[in-house]
């Protein structure tokens, strides 16, 4: 491993993620540490939302930067960004986590039988850490309950990571299905600014969630996260 | 009604999505703007992906979040890492180093190979004693070679089968790795996938060089559906595919699975396959 802080400030901010994999598959932990500070935060929210343990989630997101350390040389750009590599290699791990739980029963964590049954719009399962509502919802078969569970997990993350009033008008839109002049009038705010703030937290949302291929495949497009040696 | 350029119709969609309701009222609404927007998406591709994007987003918000903005807030309260997440992934980072950088040495990992071979006591399959050997054949002949671009080229394809050699210690060092044996279209013996839940590895000497142009395309199918995964490098002789699982967070290695090579034409469209099957391995038998 290379010395750490080869890495100006300026290069934290600029390192497209192209540079900033190939810089970790040359072995610096400065690079890797930008990589960390940048995504971390994303992935152990999107995790922590999937599995609804926290420990779990952070030893997943571990198993997840350690993986970006060793194969950062199969990053592509060209197949989606670092941060889409990272959730679909930690939504790999988590899911490999719920099948292991699965298998020990007296385990205190999500099973995705447990998620599969009637009841309750929450899949915690008797963990205390993680409030119920911030689990995501339930649905029918295995496979799909993951692929829906992990976009709710991942949208909730992104929407998570808006700013206070930015974050208000998307709640409000969407959960309470109120117009913009509505929204305007619950929070006694100008249109405009109501309209401002929503367009800046589409955009935002657009920029983080756009590329998340379980996004495609939560409304029922077929999609994949490639890696591997494409062309 | 005038024609709606890009930036017009970017505009609209834009507008059409501060109203939840927006998107799904573009279609069925008569207002000047959605009629010149429709007819504008109907010729325009890039505007077209660009709306397809958006409705994603949108169909995702909207799945995402609870009825209510009081169950919807606790919801997306953020979930920070512990403050010890840090340093733990650094620490274990630190201790992957080593490894890492002894993976870009062809011959202690052809040791440690050896070593784990004997010491479980299994026959060393032939393919891996035909790698390694390459590997030493790769670098002694850049060294023999004197000109640099030779020399660059041996080094790059050492390197190369070394990373492919690194994988394949991966997977064997996991006690759950599989190997499944691929063969021609005349039923011969061609090399081997070998993989685990999370690697995936390809070795074979049975592919002739591709002519100009041509590449050997590998994929993955499950019941008749196939992704292509990328295309086979060579090393002198050897052609080989190395990459991780982890990516492909839907896919699932299942009883009816099989990796295969094509043999595509110069110019082939590489998400579909034109050419023949040259090669390919059922992993779920």
């Amino acid at each position: 491993m290379h010395d750490s802080g080869q890495l100006s400030d300026s290069d934290s901010t600029d390192l497209d993620d192209a540079r900033l994999a190939a810089r970790i598959a040359a072995g610096e932990e400065a690079a890797f540490v930008i990589a960390y500070d940048r995504h971390a935060g994303f992935v152990f929210g999107s995790v922590a939302r999937f599995l609804g343990d926290r420990e779990a989630a952070a030893e997943v997101v571990q198993d997840a930067f350690v993986t970006l350390w060793r194969r950062a040389r199969q990053f592509d750009s060209r197949s989606g960004s670092l941060l889409t590599w990272l959730l679909a290699i930690a939504r790999h791990r988590a899911i490999d986590r719920l099948r292991a739980d699965g298998r020990r029963p007296s385990r205190d964590a999500i099973r995705l039988d447990a998620l599969t049954s009637e009841g309750g719009s929450s899949g915690n399962v008797g963990n205390p850490e993680v409030p119920p509502a911030l689990i995501a919802d339930r649905a029918t078969d295995p496979a799909s309950v993951a692929t829906r569970r992990w976009a709710q997990s991942v949208v909730r993350t992104g929407i998570a990571e808006l700013p206070e009033n930015e974050r208000t008008v998307i709640l409000l839109g969407y959960a309470e299905d109120l117009s913009q002049a509505e929204i305007a009038e619950r929070l006694e705010w100008p249109l405009g600014t109501v309209k401002s703030r929503t367009r800046r937290a589409m955009a935002q949302l657009r920029s983080r969630l756009g590329p998340v291929a379980e996004l495609t495949e939560a409304s029922g497009s077929a999609a994949r996260a490639g890696t591997g040696s494409p062309d | 009604m005038t024609a709606m350029d890009h930036g017009a119709a970017h505009e609209r969609i834009e507008d059409l999505l501060l109203d939840p309701k927006g998107l799904a009222a573009l279609e069925a609404s008569s207002a000047e703007d959605d009629v010149a927007l429709r007819e504008h998406l109907a010729g325009c591709p890039t505007c077209r992906a660009d709306l397809e994007t958006w409705a994603r987003i949108h169909s995702a918000l909207a799945d995402a979040l609870p009825g209510t903005a009081a169950a919807a807030t606790v919801a997306v309260e953020p979930v920070e890492p512990p403050p010890s997440l840090r340093a733990r992934v650094l620490s274990a980072v630190r201790a992957e180093a080593p490894t890492q950088a002894a993976s870009l040495a062809p011959i202690p990992m052809a040791e440690a190979r050896r070593r784990r071979w004997a010491w479980s006591g299994q026959p060393r399959p032939a393919w891996i004693g035909l790698a390694a050997a390459l590997v030493v054949l790769v670098v002694g002949a850049g060294v023999l070679v004197d000109q640099a671009g030779r020399l660059a080229t041996a080094r790059d394809e050492t390197q190369s089968l070394a990373q492919a050699m690194a994988a394949v210690d991966r997977v064997l060092a996991e006690p759950q790795h599989r190997v499944a044996a691929l063969t021609t279209q005349a039923g011969a013996a061609g090399g081997t996938v070998s993989w685990t839940r999370h690697d995936l590895v390809v070795l074979t000497t049975a592919l002739p060089d591709p002519k100009p142009g041509e590449v050997y395309r590998c994929w993955l199918s499950n019941d008749g559906q196939g992704w292509a995964i990328g295309k086979m490098d060579f090393a002198a002789s050897t052609a080989y595919w190395v990459g991780s699982l982890d990516g492909w967070a839907s896919f699932e290695i299942g009883p009816t699975t099989l990796f295969r090579v094509s043999l595509e034409p110069p110019g082939a469209d590489p998400k579909s396959r034109s050419g023949p099957i040259v090669l390919e391995a059922a992993l779920g038998a």
